[in-house]
């Protein structure tokens, strides 16, 4: 029987920055929603990757994600980049109660010499949708945030980085006594990312 | 400094090129026992996981069900309308009441079989003094099943209550441990096999007589090629004798009282529309 192999499309260094850093925006928007950072109502669903993603409406919310892509963007392709958080805080006391971590692994080679990779773009956008369907599920398997919250997001970049001024350097914003899951990853060739969410343990789940 | 806590035992164990399992996922319920009504919801936030996992629901559960409910409501409130519409009025509310009618046929058949399994799989908690564990099976048959997830349950001494008892904070919890498991170990498959069927089999004494819903599969066995995830959920002070040799670890009671039933009620995945161009 003759194996079906998937073709793979050229990716450059530009192409795989635009992927991670949209990634991230509709990773972002699906962790607002189901989270219940925003009301339901404040976001529209659009189709991604294969799937019916949420975006929000509320301008504030989208200048400042739209901001932050772009910014993520031309750190990925300096391959400055190596993590990105978004964290969850209680509106109230500011205490961090979820972290969604975002790792990134650069290829150095591509960075530093321009050399162009291969892979099926489809791929790319498989692993990418295992991802939001496990942050779509992810009432399921976190425990309810039942306050009001807010968010911010940090990225961890290298030290020569000159930070634009709408940036500026912040503790990590760490929750004590974290519990965590380690979510799909997905690679790009150029770029790997690696997703992992870490919360405040419920009291019920002491005994883990 | 972040420590990562979570066991992972390895992904939706399958025929397919799924990462495998490595020995059972171990998930302590914070209780010296567990209700039927918490044994059931575990069962089916896993169920209901599983399905949007590896693409056969279109969205999670709670919400398909939420959705579902709302437009069962809607149907209702526009089977009558209002009197004195004006033309355009009466335009847009019978576009809304096509709409509205529309969805609950597409999503109809799915809801049903869902609900049905699920009352059906009640019904069987709260007719056993105990259950020993579930399996989910995703394939076109239980002999050649794609994905497998053997979940054996130690619950202690089920109580007096029911199935359908109200939702409790250790049933969250539970579940909510078990998924992650599940999460962690990369269930749910990276690759569409297309629509496809869910089975529940449920392990529990002989003595279970429903008939409309379940069948006695004494022989039942899935293909020795079948790499299933197992999971083990048990209570406080609950142990599992043995884990060896699939599909479950023996009981105390007597093992010829202990069988396999298949419910009778299988879910039939949707078709999943993902265009990856999208």
């Amino acid at each position: 029987m003759a194996s079906r192999t998937a073709s793979k499309d050229i990716i450059t260094l530009r192409g795989s920055a635009a992927i991670v850093s949209e990634f991230f925006g509709y990773a972002a928007n699906s962790i607002l929603y189901n989270r219940g950072v925003y009301p339901e109502e404040s976001f529209a669903k659009v189709k991604k990757y294969g799937l019916p993603m949420l975006l929000t409406q509320d301008e504030g919310v989208k200048a400042f994600l739209t901001d932050i892509t772009s910014q993520l963007s031309e750190w990925l392709e300096a391959g400055k980049l190596q993590r990105i958080v978004l964290v969850i805080m209680s509106k109230a006391t500011n205490e961090a109660l979820e972290r969604w971590n975002f790792s990134i692994e650069t290829d150095r080679e591509v960075v530093d010499k321009g050399v162009i990779k291969e892979k099926s773009d489809k791929e790319i956008m498989r692993e990418i949708q295992a991802i939001m369907r496990q942050v779509a599920s992810s009432i399921t398997y976190l425990p309810c945030l039942d306050e009001p919250c807010v968010f911010d997001v940090l990225a961890y970049t290298d030290k020569d980085v000159d930070a634009p001024c709408t940036w500026i350097e912040s503790d990590a914003r760490l929750i004590s006594n974290p519990q965590m899951v380690k979510l799909h990853s997905f690679d790009t060739k150029i770029h790997k990312v690696d997703t992992l969410v870490s919360y405040k343990n419920d009291e019920w789940d002491e005994e883990e | 400094m972040e420590t990562a806590s979570s066991s992972g035992g390895g992904g939706g164990g399958g025929c397919g090129g799924e990462q495998r399992g490595s020995g059972p996922v171990q998930v302590q319920a914070a209780a010296a026992a567990l209700r039927r009504s918490e044994v059931f919801h575990v069962v089916k936030e896993l169920l209901g996981f599983v399905l949007y996992m590896h693409h056969q629901i279109p969205s999670v559960l709670q919400s398909l069900e939420s959705e579902f409910a709302s437009l069962k409501e809607e149907m209702a409130e526009l089977a009558l309308p209002p009197a004195e519409l004006k033309p355009s009025e009466l335009r847009k509310y019978n576009t809304r009441k096509r709409e509205v009618r529309r969805r609950i046929k597409n999503q109809q058949k799915l809801m049903n079989s869902i609900s049905s399994l699920l009352s059906a799989l009640q019904q069987a908690l709260d007719e056993v003094p105990s259950i020993e564990g579930v399996v989910l099976i995703l394939g076109g048959s239980l002999v050649r099943p794609l994905f497998v997830y053997d979940i054996t349950i130690s619950h202690g001494s089920f109580d007096s209550g029911s199935a359908k008892d109200g939702l409790t904070k250790l049933a969250q919890s539970v579940s909510r441990k078990a998924i992650r498991s599940l999460v962690s170990g990369g269930a749910g498959s990276l690759s569409y096999t297309g629509p496809t069927k869910l089975f529940l089999l449920i392990r529990c004494p002989s003595t279970l007589n429903l008939p409309l819903d379940f069948l006695p599969k004494r022989d039942f066995r899935y293909s020795k090629k079948t790499v299933p995830l197992q999971m083990h959920i048990k209570c406080t002070n609950q142990q599992c004798m043995s884990i060896v040799d699939a599909p479950c670890c023996p009981s105390e009671s007597s093992l010829s009282d202990v069988i396999w039933f298949q419910c009778k009620h299988t879910i039939r995945g949707l078709p999943c529309k993902a265009s990856l161009e999208g």
